[in-house]
């Protein structure tokens, strides 16, 4: 049974809450946990407050279970205020971290507990694991690293400790690295471009909606700008108090930007990406992604200001039936004709948190579960926007009018050239599933790798190729089709297989075999109920993505990254933390743990005194 | 015919090049041969006060010498491979000596951040010496060497003795004016890296939880924290492991950026161009490329970081020589100088030798005798034609 536990955590990040005039902290809720002992520790979590310098493993904050039913089990903290104290920053990170997960299991979302990539269930939280500007999911060590560093005080007298523990966001974006790790876990070692930004971009989003779970914060930002987001890097601006410390920004990153692939009629020459660099290519999906979202904001308060319920095009009712109980007040300008336009303004206003509520919860929702779709191996943004189209029509069929936006932004900033390139066939009978035992198919791989190997053409499997498939998975998520009372369960197989192949190398360095092997793969998501294919996508194998991996692999040669062999190891003779890790067997190269490059910060940032 | 000599010599673990350049004035016509040490140093201990690897190498370059004044010394960077040089009771005279900007004694008071870094990454040198002592299994394969070579204390006090013993000791980055630090009058020499700024060539260092802890009194022991409750305890010695992982990279980042600080010049004689490149790693060669400084050279040194990459090749030895002239590769360990092999004469000491000799002739003038200074015996090594010189420097 889930222990029920009341705990602080960060609204946004010091600097960042004072400049805001919101609070430092919010204390929440969370009951995803069976058991919660000092440290924190739980199944799933354990924070190891390490003393970097020492060695020395701080004493974990003490844990009060509920005394009388009904009350939450809480932290003993000396002063929780007092925010460089460790328990505080104990308690906090561990809050963050489970809140973050929470945001991916919810029903609505991936309807199911986050599984990590790594053997053991603990994902492991070192809150201050030493002096670096920097912070990273590492699969290796399970864990999730927070580093701090100095920095001059303002005044000029001294130097101030900055944590990246204290930053809300950096902790949601290092655990949605950790969850997204544990999604695809291919992705820990790909090689395209555009793969490694997706799980940087997915990190920076999911930063954004743990913001957009802040009720201080949202209620300061609406207040002040008016009921608006569009002009606010309240949430959108990434690593604020780290971004500024480092000198050269505001933030790390902004979701709120123009970035494109290809210059487009009337953008800014500087908007164009054409760096291979994972965290400046991911600003262009997270960016595409965000303006979806705020197109959806402003929709659903132009609606939400004369209606109870917005289009069905638009939301289906039963989304917003949280945020519309039955006594909630009539809107604003319910049965009102023509309107000044400073009352308009004023009605949006009103009505901009429900609007904000239901925008970002669909948001998450289409996003989480394209995750699941995704095929395993190699992916680009543009399998993304697949997987978040089919996964935002099954979970609400008759509201297709932000996919169309979605398409549309795709398109502008140069993602795919038209959006029939989105386009991906769905709920559809199949012959391969009409004899199919699906609780065999789930539970058996024998069954698995039967149903593969004959259905290889419908599947995408390559003639003669030996393939792989990851453990099914089986499960129910809410849906949201039009219709009072139909919000509803629905129970859904995702199937994922994953074959190697060898593609010719066409890095002009002399030193690389002339192949290299890349993965890639199909998911087939199936209605266990109806039978039917939800869809089934495959990964993109375009030439563009084969000249992008020549590129990144060109990258880190440059870059003194990639090691082949003997050369990924130290003078100890163990693997090097900082080299990409390559071998080459028959002639073929394979490049392992690309996903080492996504720290929170940009090596070269660091090296050129980002530490 | 006159001829330029690079001599490298076979001192494992360790540089020594002997270059012998007849140098003619164009005021006087003479022509005097002047010597020029590149690094001197290997890594091996001495055994009673005498290296017998090193020894027979001071031994020979003493005896080119014949007694008189090194002209130049260049110690390439701070490392014990480099700088061991001769032992403080040898009489060798030396009139310039060449050290890395960052070995200048105000280097800290002009450049902070450099020095910043610098005083960080030996502050992680001696945590990661310390964890070695206490735990000796982590000082396995190439560390110990890696730790010798580096060992920062000990390099300063060779060059703080190259100091005293030089008449005149410089501090050169790629900026510097090499007026009045050199004894040419015909040669031309130019210093193509490093940066002033150590900090260009800072590379990747990883924090280290190596778990030392330091009591008042200087007293270190290693702590090694035991799992709490509720933590599963092999992924907990796994996160020890792994957050003690980079210990690796550090040491090869301190390795690399001492390296990366090497002089590299070069040197022109008669329509031949010779490069010394120290350790130049590939990071100072990146440098070196950003700042337009690369040209074709006849002749390359090959450091301990082996060979640059092939676009560096590409613009110090392309494939084809635009002068038709021989060109050559040498290093003293062999270190990937058969990579060199399609663009020029690559060689390395043959084994049980003591060194490999380069002749560089001048193939454009007529010879001019040499300027006599002093006689010495004839040896088997001696340069053709040409007695050996140097002198004290000229008021």
């Amino acid at each position: 049974m889930a222990v029920d536990i009341r705990i602080p955590v960060l609204v946004q990040d010091p600097v960042a809450a004072s400049e805001r005039s919101i609070p430092l902290m919010e204390w929440v809720h969370l009951r995803s946990e069976d058991v919660v002992l000092d440290g924190p520790v739980s199944p799933r979590v354990a924070v190891l407050d390490l003393d970097a310098s020492t060695g020395r493993l701080r004493r974990g904050a003490r844990f009060q279970s509920s005394e009388q039913e009904g009350t939450p089990g809480t932290f003993l903290l000396k002063d929780p205020k007092q925010l460089d104290a460790a328990d505080v920053i104990q308690v906090s990170v561990f809050g963050a971290v489970l809140r973050t997960m929470e945001m991916f299991e919810e029903d609505d979302a991936l309807g199911r507990k986050v599984c990590w990539a790594f053997e053991g269930s603990q994902l492991l939280v070192v809150p201050q694991a030493g002096e670096w500007a920097n912070a990273f999911y590492q699969r290796e060590s399970r864990s999730l690293q927070f580093f701090y560093f100095r920095h001059p005080l303002l005044s000029g007298r001294g130097e101030e400790r900055i944590y990246t523990c204290h930053s809300q966001d950096i902790i949601a974006h290092e655990t949605a690295h950790a969850v997204l790790d544990g999604i695809l876990p291919d992705l820990y070692h790909a090689l395209s471009p555009q793969a490694l930004a997706l799980h940087e971009a997915v990190a920076d989003l999911t930063a954004a909606l743990a913001a957009f779970r802040c009720r201080p914060l949202v209620r300061q930002v609406l207040r002040t700008q008016g009921g608006s987001i569009a002009s606010s890097g309240a949430f959108s601006a990434i690593g604020e108090q780290f971004g500024q410390a480092l000198g050269n920004k505001s933030h790390l990153r902004d979701l709120l930007n123009q970035k494109t692939l290809k210059p487009i009629d009337g953008g800014k020459p500087e908007d164009v990406v054409t760096s291979l660099e994972p965290h400046a290519l991911s600003e262009v999906l997270s960016g595409t992604l965000y303006s979806v979202l705020l197109r959806l904001h402003e929709a659903l308060k132009d609606e939400f200001a004369r209606k109870r319920q917005a289009r069905m095009s638009l939301v289906a009712p039963t989304e917003t039936a949280r945020q519309t109980p039955e006594d909630a007040p009539e809107p604003p300008l319910a049965h009102q004709g023509f309107v000044a336009e400073d009352a308009w303004q004023e009605a949006r206003r009103r009505v901009s948190g429900k609007a904000l509520a239901v925008a970002t919860s669909r948001f998450k929702r289409s996003l989480y579960r394209g995750l699941d779709y995704l095929p395993p191996g190699e992916v680009s943004f543009a399998d993304l926007g697949r997987a978040i189209l089919a996964a935002d029509e099954a979970a609400h069929p008759d509201s297709g009018e932000p996919r169309a936006w979605l398409c549309q932004e795709f398109v502008r900033r140069g993602i795919v050239k038209h959006p029939v390139e989105l386009r991906a066939r769905t709920n559809f009978a199949h012959p391969s599933l009409s004899r199919v035992d699906l609780d065999t198919l789930a539970k058996s791989d024998w069954a698995a790798y039967d149903f593969a190997n004959r259905h290889r053409g419908f599947l995408r499997i390559p003639r003669g190729r030996s393939f792989h498939i990851a453990p099914r998975l089986v499960v129910e998520k809410l849906s949201y089709a039009g219709g009072e009372h139909a919000k509803r369960r629905v129970r859904e197989c995702i199937f994922k297989v994953s074959w190697k192949v060898d593609e010719p190398d066409e890095v002009p360095s002399g030193e690389l075999p002339d192949w290299r092997q890349v993965t890639f793969g199909t998911t087939l998501v199936i209605d266990c109920a109806t039978r039917r294919v939800r869809v089934l996508l495959t990964s993109d194998r375009s030439e563009t993505r084969k000249v992008e991996r020549d590129g990144m692999l060109r990258k880190l040669l440059d870059e003194d990254l990639l090691r082949v062999g003997d050369e990924a190891l130290g003078p100890d003779g163990k693997q090097l933390c900082g080299a990409i890790q390559a071998e080459i067997s028959g002639g073929v190269l394979r490049v392992v743990g690309t996903a080492h490059m996504l720290h929170m910060v940009e090596e070269r940032r660091y090296r050129n005194g980002g530490g | 015919m006159a001829a330029l000599r690079v001599r490298t010599y076979s001192a494992r673990f360790g540089d020594t090049l002997l270059v012998s350049v007849p140098d003619q004035d164009a005021d006087t016509g003479l022509t005097t041969v002047r010597h020029v040490l590149v690094d001197a140093g290997n890594l091996l201990p001495d055994e009673d006060g005498v290296d017998p690897a090193f020894h027979p190498v001071l031994e020979d370059v003493l005896a080119q010498l014949g007694g008189a004044p090194l002209d130049l010394y260049v110690l390439a960077h701070e490392h014990l491979g480099h700088v061991k040089g001769p032992p403080p009771r040898e009489p060798l005279k030396l009139r310039h000596a060449w050290l890395t900007a960052s070995a200048a004694p105000d280097y800290a008071e002009q450049h902070h951040e450099s020095a910043r870094q610098l005083a960080e990454r030996r502050a992680l040198y001696d945590d990661l010496r310390e964890y070695c002592r206490l735990r000796p299994e982590a000082a396995r394969g190439s560390v110990p060497s890696l730790l010798l070579g580096n060992d920062y204390r000990k390099a300063e006090a060779r060059a703080e003795f190259l100091r005293r013993s030089a008449e005149r000791a410089h501090y050169l980055s790629r900026d510097a004016s090499l007026m009045e630090m050199h004894p040419f009058k015909e040669a031309t020499l130019k210093v193509w890296a490093p940066e002033v700024e150590t900090r260009e060539y800072a590379g990747r260092v990883f924090p280290v939880a190596l778990g030392l802890e330091r009591r008042p009194g200087g007293e270190v022991s290693l702590h090694v924290p035991g799992p709490p409750a509720g933590v599963d305890a092999s992924a907990f010695y796994n996160l020890l492991k792994w957050r003690r992982q980079g210990t690796g990279d550090d040491l090869i980042a301190i390795d690399a950026a001492a390296k990366n600080t090497s002089i590299v010049f070069s040197l022109e004689w008669r329509g031949w161009r010779l490069l010394f490149a120290g350790d130049a790693g590939a990071r100072s060669w990146k440098v070196m490329k950003q700042r337009d400084v690369l040209r074709p050279v006849h002749f390359l040194q090959v450091g301990d970081h082996g060979t640059p990459d092939e676009a560096i090749l590409d613009a110090i030895l392309p494939m084809e020589g635009a002068d038709g002239r021989q060109r050559y590769a040498v290093s003293s360990e062999g270190n990937g100088v058969s990579r060199l092999r399609s663009r020029c004469t690559a060689s390395t000491p043959p084994k049980g030798a003591l060194y490999v000799d380069l002749m560089f002739e001048d193939v454009e003038r007529q010879q001019v005798p040499p300027r006599l200074r002093r006689a010495v015996p004839a040896r088997a090594h001696g340069l053709r034609g040409l007695t050996r010189g140097g002198g004290k420097r000229r008021a």
